[in-house]
């Protein structure tokens, strides 16, 4: 060896990570599985928590992960099995980090990739930090930096987008913003078990659509909790999408009288006549209403042969008595219309009785009339093609199953049935496409369970990703009750806390790396904390929830008393003084 | 001086000395000799005082003799005190490279002791402690633990602390398969360290 040379390699290698927020390095693992992470010594485990943010610089870039597992390990199982004497201060000191140590476990989300100085383009992590490469918690500013000022920026394309804020992580305090053009762009979800705050996010989240117009929505509202005012536990109400946005969210309703007595003033009221219901309406009730295969069969037989009045025509005793009853002209005696008409359909008379008797329960909702007053599809689409957001409440209709899903069935088939013409129709012509729908359905699992997702509306606009610029916005507490593949098809997913072992399953399902982020859904406190991963979110995130209070509606624009009179005078005495200028 | 090299090896060199005991060596103590540009450091492990013929038959004449006697006949000896060093390191062109010399320390080359900075320096980040622990024919443990106490006892104040706690730990990842071992070793630096002001 030359003495040059020795003197070369002695060169120190400098480091590049910020040795200040150092928790670890990097000492296994791989693309698929995350990586294992060895603390250093004077790291305490008590202050790391899953769904922490960490860096990792290596090669030039900086690689983003999330703390998803937190363990103990010792250099030899001899350690574990026969401790050391760490009552010695000494042999503690020399053991602690060094014989027993902790280690973490991350998972790469995604790689930050110099352009210049100071500035980075997210992409997605398709390798991973070499052995050692120090790892770093994440500061607020690169947390901030990934995911976006709320407003409108742009993307990692640079196209102009819109971001809005849904929380902070954890632990800083940096707001965390999902990219609303993308949330609407595909179907999403909010999942979480009962009590966990779907509703309060669902409407947060709606509320960033509406403020930002990036598309229109049609709420399926079961509950009567997005229109003019929910519930809340603690405090007595919170405000409903149309007080925050008047001008701009329409309150329709199945129940008039419930919709006026809670204060909701509604827009319109939706009726729907006996002869727009389609036995392919009613098909997807199969489940609720226990109808056999033969019954649906039967279904279809009478309204090819009744055509568009066949539901009114076969619940009516009248009707069937006139056309199929009477008396047999050879022997006098009374003819059992019920028996003839199943006769003509080819039905047995048994499964013609118990099909009417379960049909019969339409006749149960006032919404469901001979003659209703208005065209209530046209009328809903009349409001969406101007921008204006409808809320369709269910009063007291909500409590019934069928009611919701025969509804929301009802008029979705119709109004993507619009959409479908009128995107086909300009293809070609970007100016002519209709706006963004986004329709939001509680309960989903009902629409989207295995067997009935295939044959639905709603399994097909999953399906059919922005095909048609209509797509879901689903809120559901069981989402193993929904159908696989339609799972896969939904963009971002924001998981409130889930119990269920086949829901957190279902929840990762076609999302790569879904395993390690399990130890995070797992974790996350009963209330206002979320996991949003997806299409909307440059990686995946653990937020506390944004509020949604006095200051949350301010934000979005809503003003009330002193300020609202103030605008109101304002508004006055400018129409005031224009008719003045005109007259003179 | 300590002593002149009588005999080495690439591994170790023995060099011989006389018994008296104002500047005698101890077990785990650190010296170093010449060789061309070389610097070659070493641990003290084996101290030897062979018999002579002489010292047989004064043994064998006679029971009793005065202090003034024993003395006389242990600073005159015929056969030199031999002390054995286990080569840890060497120094060349300025860089100290801890491992096996390239050569050993030639037949009567002066011994050297070392200051406090060159056993803080040569000492310093624990690459020896292979080199000790796989040593076949020393008593690797007790000259660990004989030449991490020498070498606290030169940190700089306040310093020694810290010296055999990095020290510990570096045996943890060396030992880590031998828990009973490291045990035994650390035990023995713990009582040190419990001792050290």
């Amino acid at each position: 060896m030359s003495d040059d040379f020795l003197r070369d390699i002695a060169e120190p290698i400098q480091p590049e990570a910020d040795v200040s927020r150092r928790l670890g390095q990097v000492v296994a693992g791989s693309l698929s599985k995350g990586l294992d992470v060895l603390l250093d010594r004077d790291q305490a485990l008590e202050s790391l928590a899953v769904g922490r943010y960490v860096t990792i610089h290596a090669g030039g870039r900086i690689f983003f992960g999330m703390i998803t597992d937190i363990a103990l390990d010792a250099a030899n199982i001899a350690f574990e099995k026969s401790p050391p004497d760490l009552s010695n201060p000494f042999l503690r000191q020399v053991h602690l980090g060094a014989s027993i140590f902790g280690k973490i476990h991350v998972a790469p989300m995604l790689i930050l990739d110099e352009d210049g100085p100071g500035a980075y383009t997210p992409q997605p992590v398709k390798t991973i930090p070499g052995h050692y490469a120090p790892v770093t918690i994440a500061t607020p500013e690169e947390v901030a930096y990934v995911f976006g000022e709320e407003g409108a920026g742009k993307d990692a394309e640079g196209r102009d987008v819109r971001y809005f804020t849904v929380g902070r992580p954890l632990d800083m305090d940096v707001p965390i913003t999902i990219n609303l053009d993308r949330f609407v762009e595909r179907s999403s979800a909010v999942f979480g078990k009962s009590g966990t705050g779907k509703t309060f996010l669902s409407r947060l989240l709606l509320a960033g659509v509406i403020k930002n117009d990036v598309a229109v929505n049609l709420i399926f509202d079961m509950h009567n909790e997005y229109g003019w005012e929910g519930t809340a536990e603690h405090t007595s109400k919170v405000k409903g999408l149309k007080q925050i946005f008047p001008g701009r969210v329409a309150i329709f309703t199945l129940d008039d009288e419930s919709s006026r007595r809670r204060g909701s003033n509604p827009d319109a009221a939706i009726q729907i006549g006996f002869e727009h219901i389609e036995p392919e309406d009613v098909e997807m009730l199969a489940g609720v209403m226990g109808l056999s295969e033969a019954q649906i069969g039967a279904m279809h037989a009478i309204h090819r042969r009744l055509g568009r009045a066949w539901l009114q025509h076969f619940l009516d005793d009248d009707w069937l008595e006139k056309h199929y009853g009477g008396y047999d002209e050879d022997s006098g005696k009374k003819i059992n219309a019920m028996k003839a008409f199943a006769e003509e359909m080819g039905q047995h008379q048994g499964a013609l009785a118990a099909l009417r008797r379960r049909l019969e329960r339409f006749r149960r909702f006032g919404f469901i009339v001979e003659n209703p007053a208005d065209d209530s599809i046209a009328r809903i689409l009349e409001y969406l093609q101007a921008g204006r957001n409808v809320v369709l409440e269910f009063g007291r209709y909500g409590n019934d199953l069928q009611a919701y899903l025969l509804v929301a069935n009802f008029l979705t088939r119709r109004i993507h049935d619009r959409y479908v013409k009128a995107t086909e129709k300009a293809f070609g012509d970007e100016s002519q496409k209709p706006r963004p729908l986004v329709i939001t359905i509680e309960e989903a699992h009902k629409f989207l369970e295995p067997g009935i997702a295939s044959k639905t509306i709603f399994g097909t606009i999953a399906r059919e990703l922005r095909k048609y610029n209509v797509t879901l916005f689903i809120v559901d507490q069981r989402p193993s009750g929904i159908d696989d593949e339609v799972m896969s098809q939904i963009g971002t997913r924001v998981t409130l806390a889930l119990d269920n072992e086949e829901d957190i399953r279902a929840v990762f399902m076609g999302v790569s790396g879904g395993q390690e982020l399990r130890q995070v859904l797992a974790r996350l406190d009963s209330k206002e904390q979320a996991l949003i991963l997806g299409h909307a979110a440059p990686m995946p995130v653990v937020v506390q929830v944004r509020r949604y209070d006095l200051d949350f509606y301010r934000q979005m624009g809503y003003v009330e008393g002193e300020a609202l009179r103030h605008r109101a005078a304002e508004s006055r005495r400018m129409l005031g003084g224009g008719r003045k200028k005109q007259l003179e | 001086m300590l002593g002149r090299v009588l005999r080495s090896n690439t591994t170790t060199f023995t060099f011989g000395r006389t018994a008296r005991a104002v500047d005698m060596p101890a077990f785990g103590h650190l010296v170093k000799a010449e060789r061309g540009r070389l610097t070659l450091y070493g641990l003290i492990y084996e101290i030897a005082i062979a018999d002579d013929p002489f010292v047989r038959q004064i043994v064998a004449a006679s029971d009793a003799m005065s202090a003034e006697k024993v003395e006389d006949m242990r600073q005159r000896r015929q056969a030199p005190v031999e002390i054995t060093a286990l080569t840890i390191a060497y120094r060349q062109a300025d860089l100290l490279i801890h491992g096996i010399p390239p050569q050993p320390p030639a037949a009567l080359q002066p011994i050297l002791p070392c200051n406090c900075e060159e056993i803080r320096e040569v000492l310093a980040d624990f690459a020896c402690f292979r080199l000790i622990l796989t040593c076949g024919d020393c008593p690797s443990d007790e000259l660990l633990v004989a030449s991490l106490l020498h070498a606290a006892g030169c940190q700089l104040p306040g310093r020694a602390r810290d010296y055999l706690t990095r020290a510990g730990r570096e045996l943890v990842r060396l030992l880590s398969n031998d828990p009973s071992r490291l045990d035994a070793i650390l035990r023995r630096l713990a009582a040190a360290v419990e001792v050290t002001p």
